[in-house]
């Protein structure tokens, strides 16, 4: 008896294994049987994911049973409107092609709200401000009446309003503010001038220059300034040349020309992170014929030993 | 001497490694040289493997029915009722192999013959000692001031070192106290064919009515000297204590041998199996060079009567020990090395080849047959966890890339999920299964003693290739290789320390 049964069950297990396996490996590659026209259609399928998930689809105008994420199965090869609805989002629509074995897959789809969330994240009147690489997580501002410098948080939940400096009479024409890295000082520039004041610090260290602020005086209007990355030296871009200041006090500054420029209106980009200077210039060339180009001045600690070999015929 | 360089036995040697490791290298190969082709080999494959599971499952509910049936049986008066003269001249022996085993592993076993409803005056106990392990006398002086009076015999043999022809494996030493025996037995005049002999595991413990079963079947059954008789080895002896995953290894042990009583043209004898006296002299007793003697007797017995014989499945279990060591590191390492033993059974394909060759009174299709079988189980052994476990999920992984945008890819792992979760319905019934197989739990575990029972199901995709496939590998490679494996002392280990 036993053995009568067991017979049973594996002539099934044979017949199971030879019925699933067309039926499941068709299925798998994406075969459909067409039972209207009685033959097999290869099918292709869209897979598509939203953020966030739970947006009702539809293809065509019908809306399909799934939510995102869904897979939309055995379609046969053609163009598909396909588009996505969540309450409370702005709809979604493209024009998707399936092709027969393939799946197309769409998961970068963004519904972005209708009720944008919109928060106030300081209590005072703010028509300016700055975000520096520094401190990502304030905002630094002057007051509209030029005689202050203050920083607020940009937690919405944190409402704390700092003023570093007051009493300031800043001029109208402030070409940019720069907070640096140690973020105990801020330039700002205008003109042939640039202004460096240092931040009053909680706790003041002996030694250190406290409420000392100094300027510095450029022969030629000053087109970009940038904090070194050790934060003690200011790099300067005049329409006449290069130079970088070391931060000892008032009047006793260290004065390095790096290079002479030709471009009057020199663009410039700072590299902080690898203390390299990337700009605009017109130089001349080996033909002898003046050159627009984009140069890269590495002013990096590790390059010091080669930079001061090179600059040697520009140093004053 | 220098040994003969024999060509056909290495190659018989080699060929089990050679199908296990092509099987492998080919769905390597094709996971990540040809990944849609790969797709379709894993789906035919995973197909496969979950109708083979079900069905197994299936021969599995039937044995654990039929077993669950039969355990309650008075087999003894079962016997007594079937009126046959011969009945009242069957002696049972039972010879014990003991190798470092203690006092506290084979009394338990000696009390369970002890208490088995059987008539002891009709009881021979041999216990085989090793003569090297050093108190082997002290052990057999102790046994015998208990058990000297309790069954119709008492002997204790020891096995000598050296003897040439010999390995130092568990039938060498088995075969030593067969040969006592048939002296004993010669002298008091008691015929061979009125003798069942049985080869126990030190740690096995019998039921109650293991003998009358046994004795039942062999009266009824036709050809009762062309037969072996296989229990079903259950682990309980200390199975609460044992770790989660050398329980479910076990278990499945287990489980496997119910499975294949069921299909009685691939039941082989396996560790504590049975058989006539006769029988065992004819066939010239347990191979004494080899590891599985377990199931190189059955083969033996086979050539030895042209095909015509067979293993009867008793449906009555004997209780065995969990291997497991004094941590969780040391048990894997002991359950690795005991099923890399019971692995190296595949030392019967060549066996069986070479002696195929030589016999032609075995028609060729049952010799095809048996030599299908025998590489059937030991390679899906080797391969099926390693694919399912291991290769499939890495493959997955590692073409998701190769996949992208194709309809296989999303659906692949999609059926894959499908059929696992078929998988996971197997398991949940087996998980079911074993409780009914449980000894009671010691009243000093506690509630989440059961608890363990139950997670300890999920150790089976780490269990499946880690204490599965791959000492099954391991083996056969060694076997390829020539590095051929003497008998390993599997610890025992009964309490929860």
């Amino acid at each position: 008896m036993v053995q009568k049964v067991r017979a049973i069950l594996f002539y099934i297990s044979v017949i199971l294994f030879f019925v699933l396996i067309p039926s499941v490996l068709l299925y798998s590659f994406g075969y459909k049987l067409d039972i209207s026209k009685l033959r097999i259609i290869k099918t292709g399928l869209i897979y598509v994911e939203s953020v966030p998930v739970g947006a009702k689809v539809y293809l065509n105008g019908r809306r399909i049973k799934y939510t995102t994420p869904a897979a939309i199965e055995e379609l046969l090869p053609g163009v598909y409107k396909l588009s996505l609805a969540l309450e409370g989002y702005y709809p979604w629509y493209q024009e998707v092609l399936v092709e027969p074995g393939k799946a197309n897959i769409l998961q970068d789809i963004i519904l972005f709200s209708t009720k944008p969330h919109l928060e106030k994240i300081n209590i005072s009147d703010v028509y300016d401000f700055y975000v520096f690489p520094a401190d990502k997580d304030n905002a630094y501002y002057i007051s509209d009446n030029k005689s202050t410098i203050a920083k607020t948080s940009l937690n919405p939940k944190d409402r704390e309003l700092n003023i570093l400096f007051g009493n300031l009479e800043l001029p109208e024409n402030i070409k940019d503010l720069s907070l640096s890295p140690d973020k105990k000082k801020i330039f700002y520039y205008f003109g042939n001038r640039l202004e460096v004041l240092y931040v009053p610090s909680e706790k003041p260290e002996r030694n250190q220059i406290k409420d000392i602020n100094f300027s510095i005086n450029t022969e030629r209007k000053i087109l970009n300034a940038f904090w070194y990355s050790d934060s003690e030296h200011v790099l300067i871009m005049t329409d006449k040349d290069i130079k970088i200041y070391e931060l000892i006090s008032q009047g006793k500054n260290n004065i390095v020309t790096l290079l002479n420029i030709n471009d009057k209106r020199s663009k410039a980009f700072y590299d902080i992170d690898d203390d390299i200077l990337y700009f605009t210039d017109i130089q001349d060339g080996p033909d002898g014929k003046s050159h627009k180009g984009l140069y890269r001045l590495d002013i990096s600690k590790k390059s010091l030993f080669t930079f001061f070999k090179d600059i040697e015929g520009n140093i004053k | 001497m220098r040994e003969v360089f024999d060509l056909q036995k290495r190659a018989f040697e080699i060929i089990p490694a050679f199908i296990s490791w092509s099987i492998l290298l080919i769905f390597i190969s094709f996971a990540f040289l040809r990944p849609k082709a790969y797709a379709l080999i894993i789906i035919i494959f995973d197909i496969y493997w979950v109708i083979r599971l079900c069905y197994l499952t299936s021969l599995l509910t039937m044995a654990h029915h039929r077993l669950n049936q039969e355990k309650n049986k008075n087999w003894l008066s079962l016997s007594a009722r079937l009126s046959n003269p011969q009945i009242k001249k069957i002696y049972q022996a039972i010879i014990f192999p003991v190798y470092r085993e203690g006092l506290d592993i084979l009394i338990p076993s000696l009390e369970a013959i002890n208490n088995a409803n059987y008539p002891k005056e009709k009881v021979i106990v041999v216990m085989a000692f090793e003569d090297r392990i050093k108190d082997s006398r002290e052990k057999a002086r102790e046994l015998e001031l208990r058990y000297k009076n309790s069954f119709f015999l008492f002997l204790s043999t020891f096995h000598p070192d050296g003897i040439a022809g010999e390995a130092k494996t568990k039938g060498s030493n088995a075969t030593w106290a067969a040969k006592k025996l048939v002296n004993i037995l010669d002298d008091k005049n008691i015929r061979y064919e009125d003798v069942i002999v049985s080869c126990f595991d030190a740690d096995t413990c019998v039921e109650r009515e293991y003998f009358g079963c046994l004795l039942y079947h062999f009266l009824t059954v036709e050809k009762p000297l062309q037969c072996s008789y296989q229990p079903i080895p259950v682990y309980n002896n200390n199975i609460w204590y044992a770790p989660s995953f050398a329980r479910v290894v076990e278990i499945s042990s287990s489980y496997f041998e119910l499975i294949d009583g069921v299909r009685l043209e691939k039941f082989v004898t396996f560790s504590s199996h049975s058989m006539s006296f006769k029988t065992l002299v004819d066939v010239d007793y347990w191979p004494v060079d080899k590891v599985s003697d377990d199931s190189l007797i059955f083969w033996k017995a086979y050539l030895h009567y042209n095909a015509d014989y067979r293993v009867i499945p008793m449906y009555i279990t004997v209780s065995m020990d969990v291997a497991h060591g004094r941590n969780l590191f040391h048990t894997l390492v002991v359950q690795y090395r005991q099923k890399r033993r019971w692995a190296w059974g595949i030392e019967v394909f060549p066996y069986v080849m070479a002696n195929f060759r030589n016999n032609t009174l075995i028609p060729f299709n049952k010799k095809f047959r048996k030599v299908f079988q025998i590489l059937d189980s030991h390679v899906s052994w080797a391969t099926y966890a390693m694919i399912l476990t291991v290769i499939s999920p890495i493959a997955m992984l590692v073409n998701s890339y190769a996949f992208r945008g194709a309809v296989i890819g999303y659906n692949l792992a999609k059926i894959t999920g499908v059929l696992f979760s078929l998988t996971n319905i197997t398991v949940i019934l087996w998980m079911v299964l074993s409780f009914t197989l449980l000894p009671p739990k010691p009243k000093e575990l506690k509630f989440r003693a059961w608890i363990k029972l139950v997670t300890q199901w999920l150790f089976i995709p780490i269990v499946m290739p880690l204490i599965g496939s791959t000492p099954a590998l391991d083996a056969q490679t060694r076997l390829a290789l020539g590095k051929y494996m003497g008998f390993t002392y599997t610890e025992k280990k009964r309490d929860s320390s």
